[in-house]
């Protein structure tokens, strides 16, 4: 059974149709890397997996349950976890504030346990291999480089125990030292078995870590496939070439989209 | 402090609740007072006879400590300091009114009802301002007039700044504020000691608030 199925989700800002009609399906325990040019629909079909934009029209399902309404809360409720492109983070505040942003755990009159909150901090930084003398969980966010704030971002979505882990875009404005940290953190969610989407218009960075890829173009499916069925990156790249001028890509033997 | 008249200072108060109220309610700040005047009809109100009974004891009666008279609204400062100082600190809600003050779109994002907090945050400063208001009456002879209060905007600008929260917020702390109050407080009797007539305090207010901002703005503590 497909952990997540979104069925025909068609996203509309007064006139702008985003997204005409996207049906996708995840697999528990996979990578599915979510490709497409800029203004090709991808965040917002992220904002709409997250409960952040509400769909216009289209269905989700989650574990074989349709989920309506759907909201940020219903989305982390039934274990979708999203690290946002803009990283969602408060940075004048500690890491600590950061990962238990909306979810404190506090006791009867509503007191946060700041001690336990410290010890899990400091539990999922070193789940995601995300340590370092410089920095401890009270560190301000604001004071860590790009690739540790994305970090504090991805030890946020591991707190609940989530079973999928949408990245939008996680590598973007990153050098590449800082690309490789934010790699180390992604493999390190995989490793765990959890289920990832992963969304980037770096090709080769999607390439590597994915097992499965879904593009989308104008805010339509294009094609969807295995990475058995492409010749390394560069074809999947000659595809989205093809798809960017014409509109369509030869997909062969890759599924087709319905 | 009110016998400063219709001055520049009191236009930039107008100007600063405006802004506040319009930016999160489309309020305008002027039809709250507008309210407040029609209930009144515009005149002052006094209430003599409810001076002296428990309830004004409550609010305004002395306590002798050593020879030296306490009042009563001395301690309900400590209690509302306590209180607001666990709640900011402690609570759920205070942390979560920090997040939404430094990045509400990130605060939404993680599921934070930002307009529930902020409404949290307008009726907490309504019952401050009503405790407040309920002191400053019985401590003035048990009068109101239609611009009692007001004349305290800028001061608590200033104290707010004073006591180390920045104009972008997002950080700063209850002790904090409450040493910038206290040192805004005592401003007017310093002036009057000093020897500057009192009006004079306002226009030192609005120096303090522009320094403090300068410095806010030149010690670089804002993190992005």
């Amino acid at each position: 059974m497909p952990i997540i199925e979104l069925k025909n989700i068609v996203k509309r800002f007064g006139n702008v149709e985003a997204l005409t009609g996207v049906s996708m399906t995840v697999r528990r325990g996979k990578v599915l890397g979510l490709l497409g040019d800029n203004g090709a629909g991808k965040s917002t079909l992220v904002k709409t997996l997250a409960g952040v934009h509400a769909s216009t029209l289209g269905e989700i399902w989650v574990k074989g349950e349709r989920r309506d309404p759907w909201t940020p809360l219903a989305a982390r409720k039934a274990g979708i976890e999203t690290v946002f492109q803009d990283r969602a983070l408060s940075p004048q505040h500690s890491i600590v504030a950061n990962i238990f942003m909306g979810r404190e755990i506090t006791n009867a009159l509503g007191l946060v346990d700041g001690k336990r909150q410290s010890e899990e901090a400091a539990r999922l930084m070193r789940e995601i291999g995300f340590t370092s003398k410089v920095f401890h969980p009270d560190s301000i966010v604001g004071n860590l480089s790009g690739g540790e704030r994305q970090g504090v971002a991805i030890a946020r979505a591991l707190l609940n125990k989530a079973d999928v882990i949408v990245l939008d875009e996680p590598t973007t404005a990153l050098s590449l030292t800082e690309t490789q940290k934010v790699f180390r953190f992604v493999e390190a969610v995989k490793n765990s078995g959890r289920t990832v989407i992963f969304i980037g218009h770096n090709i080769y960075h999607v390439w590597d870590i994915s097992d499965r890829f879904f593009v989308i173009d104008r805010g339509r499916e294009a094609f969807e496939g295995p990475k058995s069925a492409f010749c390394g990156a560069d074809h999947l790249i000659r595809m989205m070439h093809e798809l960017a001028e014409t509109g369509r890509a030869d997909t062969g033997n890759l599924l087709q989209p319905a | 402090m009110t016998d400063a008249g219709p001055t520049k200072a009191s236009n930039i108060d107008t100007r600063a609740e405006q802004s506040a109220l319009r930016r999160f309610y489309g309020l305008n700040g002027r039809a709250i007072v507008g309210i407040v005047n029609f209930l009144a009809q515009g005149q002052n109100l006094e209430l003599r006879e409810a001076g002296g009974t428990f309830g004004n004891q409550v609010f305004v009666g002395k306590w002798n400590i050593f020879g030296l008279q306490v009042p009563n609204h001395f301690f309900i400062s400590l209690i509302w300091v306590a209180v607001m100082y666990v709640l900011f600190r402690y609570h759920r809600f205070g942390v979560r009114v920090q997040i939404v003050g430094d990045n509400p779109s990130s605060a939404r994002q993680m599921g934070i009802n930002v307009e529930r907090i902020r409404v949290g945050v307008f009726v907490l400063t309504g019952v401050a301002g009503a405790l407040s208001g309920l002191i400053l009456v019985q401590t003035a002879n048990m009068v109101w007039f239609p611009l009692s209060g007001k004349a305290y905007l800028l001061p608590v600008l200033a104290a707010i700044f004073v006591g180390g929260t920045p104009v972008w917020g997002g950080v700063g702390t209850i002790i904090g504020a409450t040493f910038g109050a206290l040192t805004i407080g005592l401003i007017p009797s310093g002036a009057v000691g000093a020897g500057f007539a009192g009006f004079w305090t306002e226009f030192i207010f609005g120096i303090v608030i522009i320094v403090t901002m300068v410095v806010h703005r030149f010690s670089g503590c804002r993190v992005s």
